[in-house]
């Protein structure tokens, strides 16, 4: 099967509108940059706290935010993270405050308190749903349900009571929240445990997942790193790719790259998306994948360039670009597939990372076709001339 | 098929079926993320320059006891700073021989002066300065001892696995990484606490208020003594405010002292810390509490008074601390005391916890979607490349067989984005073979025999195929040097990725399409 035969279509003489294309993204990237003050900078390099927390029923946001400002915190973010049935997250931003070290999670986990049910009997005391297997088992071996001698077996009734604890939590944990004893009941915890748990514990209505707090010095060091890594990662592409072709190759790939990099940039603006520290791992890869379908080309130029010296410039760059076309849509083609995948099945934490990968898969595609070729092309034919 | 053949088969099934074994079953082989397996990540940072002035407080007390065996009393002693005291004298002789003193016992272990001395007249002066290179040894010493009490207290707490580490040779931040751990706030507070147990006399006290105390005191505060409050307690359901205790500064029994500290039962069956003391200091204990009987002594934890039991009898190396714990309390503050007292606070830079649940959740949607996008991209190469798509599929998994492998023999760690970058992958990895494929399409047309075309193909789709996968490792190469954690993860899983996927696509690939034209040489399906 073939879905691109021999082609010959004249890249080169569509770079106008491979211009106008590429002016238009990166003015309309420059415009979103002004339009919102920069990017968003996730918690990576802003600084700030950051709780996942899973809610038994969707909570009403409204409520979560009064809440929120109540405790004190001025401008919280809340997002719907994940919004499926029985998997409700929400995901709670707070900024840095101006005393810069300190996080504000005890702020959010005491107007989390809001989400708890309201009627619970005295007895219940402790939350099922956000107990840590440490204090179910020290609660255990203090209540000591299965009458071990603590004085004698105060190692093997430790190490029971840590297997059950392990045992009942872990299948909390396969749910993230429970509701009801069902899956508890389900494991083969000795009836004596599961009716004190059943008698202690209530079901509380929210858990946090996952929280996040960086601070201040974090924050700077994470953005300085960064940039490190962004430059000497374009320093050394460009030195491998001047050292494999002529300069003129390696100048034409890097603007293309530089093209690449500032329009995806400017996709997570215009998005609005949160730019944080996976993205950058993203961007670099785009560099290194969006260089591999410029070297690719060069590679069948330089080829074409030494095996037909008599044939023109411009045609030879042609040709070398219809060659490789279907080469470099079936590729794309693959790699744009389980981008896609990971973007709509990858889940919310690497949402951001995944659509990173999206633009860069497009937009290094066409910026090997319209961006490197034709710079290479106007490069190449001053050269010439001059030498004429 | 050739002999030469048969033993690259033979190769490459053995490679397979070590990287399977190496890596089967990956939920016990794969070294986990924590985003993935749940865990905790800490940055926390010494504030060393508590440190340095605990040395430079204490060095003061230590001169100020020489000064006074030699007679020579300074009028008046201040703390200038963190790093600083003078000492004001009534003559000048006086603030000289307390020159010589200070020579005496303020040489550091290199025989230099660990303070800078200046002198000064009217009044006759003499400043004490710690040194800039005594500062930076005494901060060194900060962090150093604050890595291994967090070290003990982790080793103590069972975490598996943990990570603890001084970020940079000078720096004064400690990364501490626990994976499985799941109780952040506890753990933060474990880790911060500075667990300093001393046993004080008590001078006057308890009092309701501190103003009770000075007033009782005459207004002024004796020479040597301080207040501290004591914990807030509840009996029987009603709480006790805070009390007030005088007592005095230099205690007679400091934590570091003590050979051993456990969890224990006071008379009442509630939970209480037992202590041992080392030998020497149990016997000053001892001589201390006989002399002192029906006196007040004040067990002070962290700068509150824990409780202040009257001494009943002379107490050797034993004893235990009850006073409100609840039974994980007793179990952590044991803890704490068996692993040391921390030098200096700790502040938190960054603190990540995700939770069992969060990252199985990854897990599942990671899986999901590498299924997904590997289904999608097989189907699509059987379609299009019909036999040669059997090859490249072939070549596919192999190379994440390989990948498994190797992450599991380098006990690399695999994160979420770790996950993606596998998923990548299987995207970008059939790149080489359709560069491959295309070209030997190319060379078939041009009417070259099936062997030549394959040839061609190879030979001519190399460079192209090293020049790609190069600049991708370049650029993960620097993601390595600068990522952290997750990040480090995608790269590794990339770097290998890749590296296995150029082994896949020539030698592995190539290998088929012999086998494939040595039983049918005419045609080929592609």
């Amino acid at each position: 099967m073939r879905l691109i035969g021999k082609t010959n279509i004249d890249f080169l003489g569509k770079r106008g509108i491979g211009a106008m294309i590429s002016a238009t993204l990166i003015l309309g990237s420059i415009a979103s940059f002004v339009f919102h003050g920069g990017l968003r900078y996730g918690i990576d390099f802003a600084g700030g706290s950051q709780v996942i927390v899973l809610f038994a029923e969707r909570p009403e946001l409204d409520v979560l935010r009064d809440t929120l400002v109540a405790e004190g915190i001025e401008d919280p973010t809340i997002q719907e993270f994940v919004a499926q049935p029985g998997r409700e997250e929400v995901l709670i931003r707070t900024p840095l405050t101006d005393e810069g070290n300190a996080g504000l999670l005890g702020e959010i986990y005491s107007a989390l308190k809001v989400f708890d049910p309201v009627e619970v009997s005295v007895s219940q005391e402790l939350d099922f749903n956000t107990v840590s297997r440490e204090v179910v088992a020290s609660r255990l071996l203090e209540v000591n349900p299965l009458e071990f001698n603590t004085v004698v077996d105060i190692d093997d009734a430790r190490a029971e009571y840590e297997r059950v604890a392990d045992l009942a939590l872990s299948a909390r944990d396969q749910v993230g929240l429970l509701s009801s004893w069902d899956a508890v009941e389900g494991t083969d915890i000795d009836p004596r445990i599961l009716s004190w748990i059943q008698a202690t514990f209530y079901f509380g209505g929210y858990a946090v997942v996952g929280q996040d707090f960086v601070g201040p010095q974090v924050g700077a060091d994470l953005r300085l790193q960064t940039a490190y890594a962004m430059f000497w990662a374009l320093l050394g592409l460009l030195a491998y790719i001047t050292y494999r072709f002529e300069s003129r190759f390696g100048f034409a790939a890097v603007v293309a790259l530089v093209h690449d990099v500032f329009i995806a940039v400017g996709a997570f603006s215009i998005a609005n998306r949160e730019f944080n520290l996976p993205v950058v791992a993203a961007f670099l890869t785009i560099i290194g994948y969006s260089l591999n379908d410029t070297v690719v080309v060069f590679d069948r130029i330089r080829e074409n360039r030494q095996t037909q010296r008599r044939m023109p410039l411009a045609e030879s760059i042609n040709l070398s670009i219809n060659q490789t076309l279907s080469r470099t849509v079936l590729t794309s083609g693959t790699t744009l597939i389980v981008v896609l995948s990971l973007f709509f099945y990858g889940g919310p934490v690497i949402n951001n990372f995944a659509f990173a990968l999206l633009i860069g898969v497009l937009v290094g595609t066409y910026s090997s076709i319209f961006v490197a070729s034709p710079v290479y092309y106007e490069l190449s034919k001053r050269a010439i001339a001059k030498k004429k | 098929m050739s002999r030469n053949n048969l033993y690259k088969l033979g190769l490459i099934v053995v490679i397979s079926a070590f990287c399977l074994f190496l890596s089967y079953p990956p939920s016990e082989q794969i070294n986990l993320g924590l985003d993935l397996r749940g865990g905790i990540h800490l940055v926390l940072d010494v504030v060393v320059e508590e440190a340095v002035a605990g040395q430079v407080r204490t060095d003061m007390g230590r001169f100020q006891e020489r000064l006074e065996d030699e007679g020579v009393v300074p009028s008046e002693t201040i703390l200038d700073s963190d790093v600083s005291f003078s000492m004001t004298f009534n003559t000048e002789p006086l603030r000289d021989q307390a020159e010589v003193v200070a020579a005496n016992i303020f040489t550091s272990s290199s025989g230099n002066d660990s303070y800078n001395v200046s002198l000064s007249s009217n009044p006759p002066t003499l400043k004490l300065s710690l040194d800039a290179a005594e500062q930076e040894l005494s901060k060194d010493a900060a962090v150093r001892q604050a890595l291994q009490t967090i070290r003990n207290r982790i080793d103590q707490f069972g975490v598996a696995e943990p990570v603890i580490q001084r970020q940079g040779m000078a720096g004064t931040r400690i990364l501490v990484q626990l994976p499985g751990a799941e109780d952040p706030e506890r753990v933060k507070n474990l880790l911060r606490t500075s667990a300093i147990l001393q046993f004080r006399l008590v001078q006057a006290g308890p009092a309701q208020t501190r103003e009770a105390l000075v007033a009782a005191a005459g207004g002024q505060l004796p020479v040597g003594t301080e207040i501290v409050e004591s914990i807030p307690e509840t009996v029987n359901g009603v709480e006790i405010p805070t009390l007030f205790y005088l007592l005095d500064i230099v205690p007679i029994v400091e934590g570091g002292e003590l050979k051993d500290a456990r969890l224990s039962q006071d008379q009442f069956g509630l939970p209480a810390i037992g202590f041992t003391l080392e030998a020497t200091s149990a016997q000053k204990f001892g001589e201390f509490t006989s002399t002192n009987i029906g006196r007040l002594l004040a067990i002070v934890l962290d700068d509150r008074v824990q409780q202040a039991p009257s001494i009943e009898a002379r107490i050797d190396g034993d004893g235990i601390i009850s006073g409100q714990f609840t039974l994980a309390e007793a179990e952590d503050k044991s803890l704490m005391l068996r692993s040391g007292a921390l030098p200096a606070s700790i502040e938190y830079l960054e603190d990540r916890s995700v939770g069992p649940s969060l990252g199985r959740e990854s897990i599942r949607q990671g899986v999901l979607a590498a299924i997904i996008g590997m289904s999608l991209v097989v189907v699509f190469m059987l379609i299009y490349y019909k036999g040669a798509g059997i090859n490249a599929v072939l070549a596919l998994a192999l190379n994440l067989i390989i990948v498994m492998g190797v992450m599991a023999s380098l006990q690399a760690t695999l994160t979420l984005p770790g996950i993606a970058g596998l998923i990548l992958l299987i995207g970008m990895s059939v790149d080489a073979n359709v560069l491959i494929f295309e070209r030997i399409r190319e060379e078939l047309d041009l009417g070259k025999t099936v062997r030549s075309s394959i040839d061609a193909g190879f030979s001519k789709a190399f460079s192209a195929i090293l020049d790609a996968n190069l600049t991708t490792l370049i650029a993960a190469a620097f993601l390595f040097q600068f990522g952290t954690g997750p990040v480090k993860g995608f790269a590794v899983t990339i770097t290998i990725g890749i590296v296995a996927s150029m082994f896949t696509a020539l030698f592995v690939s190539r290998l088929m399409f012999a086998i494939w034209t040595s039983t049918r040489r005419e045609t080929l399906s592609i």
